[in-house]
């Protein structure tokens, strides 16, 4: 059973400390008969509904089956309840107090139907679970508290009814066991619900997508790529453009990223498109119909429509296919000082500053800089008396294998992408070619 | 082509081991008897196969998913359980097919055993799903080794074509057995949760829906002509000179003086193709669905430590599936037998959970089932229903 040191903090502090507080498994109430004041049998519980405006969601009401094959069902408010430790839950009203109907108000879940055996992320592991059990802070006689969802395989168990049987034999066998000590249980803080109403959906989702926001992009990106296709969407449309960019960035698989992009509005797709490096949009806007990704590309802020526009251009397995347009090119007459000066406005819209490309009036490739050479100059230097001149550079045209090989080769972060001209159109950062090099590296040893 | 393959492979695995056995039986023992029986059995196979299709599409959950979330924890439990033990009866069969086929070839079975189980291992350390895919489809077109046999068995194919289309019915013990054992072989289970969570796994568009249906469609014809090709060459052969056989293998090497060497190896190597094939889609997508319904980790990317109830299931189908095969005497045949046998009763319980989902405007939209569509599926599963009770029914007084 779980310590009191899992227990919540906030809200529930004060409570806790109380006496008489114990906990229910959602298993033990559900399908327990229900009778009313007079005694008379109403039914069996099939579902409760609980409030998601407090953090830890209070049962509100619930909903009784009088019979399997009878298809009404009796709502009831909680309050109502009277008694749920013996053999039946007892209610404080006579039957017609009941309403006949299911739940649905604003702001609640049937956790029965929205959660238990739902697909949920757990936020505090970054992974996809399944909802096993639900477990409930009991308050005084009656009142029940959403804390944990229950995802081990003890729920399970439980769930089957087997639960005292398979305890009593491990004790006996193997007392030591780590299924008798394990709870897999996740704070409802953590959890992140995706099969859920339609009609209530936004609620929901505002109230606990801020846990989903401080996931690493990568951790959104697996999580999303675990999903079935429908939650898959749901989350994805639940994201704001920033994260839903830094997230179908990481998404490894392209059928997964086209198939998100086209799960939002064109229009949200568009803001997403805008977020993500010039690079990445190109490809992924590569890999739809035609038409999505023209309209896609007329949606766009214009300025970073032609950015990827320009990207479209070159082949994908080039190196104008590989670069990203988002890069420094300074002239080689500014001194250290302006350039500092120059990358704090510029910095922020771009994803790599560490090389500085140096450039002629003709914007032709003369020199790189890195960050160190910057910091160490005085700041009165022209960049042209620090660069490193006649930098390794590789033409738009040349293949992923000649750009993977110069960047091993001198070890580089960062590559330029020159024109016939010698003028310099994007930079490849290693991060690109970091998966192709590894790609080649698995081929020899396979032997290909 | 994005959507292309789930339909086809599902359907192509559908002719591995117990159905090439179970059709080269048919028509070694009955000739041409049993043509006609194709045509429904193809149509009941479509309907079955695009209702699981569609669900895959439209809901984006694997059917062991859509059980689990609508039907709750112990019904998932019971057909999990049921659809385990199922499969690791048919994935023993593969690999009784991997060994029949090759010891045609001279290879003694304690060498192709481990070797084929170290390959089909392979896989899931070397693998992804979708380059495996790839590899399938391949696999799909050495089928063609059937029909080539067929020709080079030189039937009487205005007889064929007649025999087809005009039924002929017997209540002979063997025929009715024979019927169900093709019925139940064309339809497996298994088949219903691999398509469905296959169609999931490409996250094929509802936009793009026709095309899984023609993948189906297609696969499922394909399917039916390959079986029909094995039974004609066995009909013209083994049935017109009175040879009985046993198996699979009994028929590849009965056929050589009667329809040329190359004929009986081509047979040989269709079996050991399909064996080998359905013995690396079966155990791998088991250990998908069930973990799915559970919600266990799964996925070949991971690590033992990661995912273990993922790759003790699969390491566990594949090594009793092999082991077995390996024990002196051990009884091929019967499990080959056995293993259509399972499918066959466990099938009208997989249909109903499959039409109660189907059936849900909340899951399905407007996407359910025509009534004319559910009709022919009612009935289909009415007709299975009836012929698996059927045969339990013969299995428990006659024996089969």
């Amino acid at each position: 059973m779980t310590t009191p040191d899992r227990l919540p903090t906030n809200d529930m502090q004060g409570v806790v400390a109380e006496e008489g507080h114990s906990f229910v498994f959602f298993s033990a109430l559900l399908n327990k008969p229900v009778c009313d004041s007079q005694g008379a049998w109403v039914g069996q519980l099939t579902d409760v509904a609980v409030s998601v405006a407090y953090m830890f969601p209070p049962v509100v009401s619930f909903v009784v089956q009088r019979g399997r094959w009878e298809p009404f069902a009796l709502t009831g408010r909680w309050s109502d309840v009277v008694d749920i430790e013996g053999a039946a839950i007892r209610l404080g009203v006579p039957i017609h107090a009941l309403k006949p109907s299911k739940m649905d108000a604003p702001g609640e879940i049937l956790i029965r139907e929205a959660l238990l055996d739902k697909q949920i992320v757990d936020t505090s592991g970054a992974k996809v679970v399944r909802v096993n059990d639900l477990h409930f802070l009991k308050l005084g006689r009656c009142e029940l508290r959403l804390i944990h969802v229950d995802v081990g395989t003890r729920g399970l168990v439980r769930r089957m009814g087997w639960e005292s049987a398979l305890d009593g034999l491990l004790r006996r066998v193997a007392p030591r066991a780590h299924y008798l000590s394990a709870e897999r249980l996740i704070r409802w803080q953590y959890v992140q619900p995706l099969s859920l109403d339609p009609k209530a959906h936004n609620i929901r989702l505002s109230v606990l997508q801020r846990q989903l926001k401080e996931l690493h992009p990568a951790d959104i990106a697996e999580i999303l790529t675990d999903l079935d296709t429908h939650d898959r969407a749901t989350m994805f449309r639940s994201l704001d453009p920033e994260t839903a960019a830094d997230a179908l960035a990481e998404v490894e698989d392209p059928r997964i990223q086209t198939q998100l992009i086209e799960t939002v509005s064109q229009e949200h797709a568009a803001d997403i498109l805008e977020e993500m490096p010039p690079d990445e949009a190109a490809d992924l806007l590569s890999e739809l119909p035609q038409e999505t990704s023209t309209a896609l590309l007329h949606k766009m802020e214009i300025d970073e429509a032609q950015d990827v526009r320009e990207l479209l251009t070159y082949a994908p397995d080039t190196a104008g296919g590989m670069m990203t347009t988002e890069f420094v090119a300074l002239p080689a007459e500014l001194t250290v000082e302006d350039t500092f000066a120059h990358l704090r406005s510029a910095a922020p819209d771009i994803e790599n500053i560490y090389y500085l490309f140096v450039v002629d009036a003709d914007r032709r490739l003369v020199g790189v800089l890195n960050l160190r050479h910057l910091i160490m100059a005085v700041p009165q230097a022209q960049l042209s008396e620090i660069m490193i001149r006649n930098p390794a550079r590789v033409h738009h045209t040349d293949s992923r294998d000649t750009v993977a090989e110069i960047v091993e080769k001198y070890d580089l972060l960062a590559l330029p992408v020159v024109d016939d001209n010698d003028v310099i159109v994007g930079m490849i950062t290693v991060d690109d070619v970091v998966s192709h090099i590894a790609n080649q590296a698995w081929k020899r040893k396979l032997g290909h | 082509m994005a959507v292309v393959g789930p339909g086809i492979i599902t359907a192509n695995v559908d002719n591995d081991a117990g159905g090439i056995t179970t059709y080269s039986l048919a028509g070694a023992q009955f000739g041409y008897g049993l043509l006609w029986t194709l045509i429904p059995i193809t149509v009941a196979l479509i309907v079955v196969q695009e209702m699981c299709a569609r669900m895959g599409v439209v809901t984006g959950k694997g059917l062991a998913d859509l059980i689990r979330e609508q039907f709750g924890v112990k019904a998932t439990f019971y057909v999990m359980v049921a659809l385990l033990f199922a499969n690791l009866t048919n994935t023993i069969a593969e690999f009784a097919g991997v060994a029949a086929a090759l010891e045609i070839f001279g290879v003694s079975k304690y060498v192709s055993i481990p070797v084929a189980a170290l390959l089909v291992w392979w896989l899931i350390v070397y693998g992804t799903y979708r380059r495996v895919e790839k590899v399938f489809l391949v696999a799909c077109l050495f089928y063609v080794s059937y029909i080539i046999s067929g020709f080079m068995a030189r039937p009487p194919w205005g007889e064929v074509l007649t025999r087809m289309v005009v039924p002929e019915f017997s209540w002979r013990g063997e025929y009715l057995a024979m019927l169900i054992g093709v019925v139940g072989t064309t339809i497996a289970p298994w088949m219903q949760f691999y398509l469905q969570a296959a169609v999931v796994e490409k996250g094929v568009k509802l936009s793009n829906y026709r095309y899984s249906y023609y993948d189906v469609v297609v696969g499922c014809i394909v399917t039916d002509v390959v079986a029909l090709f094995i039974i004609v060459a066995c009909a013209a052969t083994l049935y017109t000179h009175h040879i009985s056989v046993q198996s699979a293998q009994d028929a590849a090497l009965a056929l050589a003086p009667l329809a040329g060497k190359y004929c009986a190896g081509l047979f040989a190597f269709g079996l050991f193709n399909a064996s080998l094939f359905a013995a690396s889609i079966l155990p791998l997508s088991t250990a998908y669905y069930v973990c799915e319904g559970f919600g266990w980790e799964t996925g070949i990317d991971n690590k033992f430590r990661d995912a273990p109830q993922f790759f003790g299931l699969y390491t566990a189908l594949i090594l009793l599936g092999s082991v077995f095969i390996l024990i002196p005497g051990f009884p091929l045949l019967a499990v080959m037998y056995l293993s259509q046998v399972v499918n066959g009763i466990l099938l009208p319980f997989v249909l109903i959970f499959i039409l109660l989902l189907v059936n849900r405007t909340d899951l399905m939209g407007k996407y359910v089932n025509s009534r004319t569509y559910n009709i022919v599926a009612w009935s289909a599963s009415a007709i299975m229903i009836l012929l698996t009770v059927a045969m339990v029914g013969s299995l428990l007084i006659g024996g089969g």
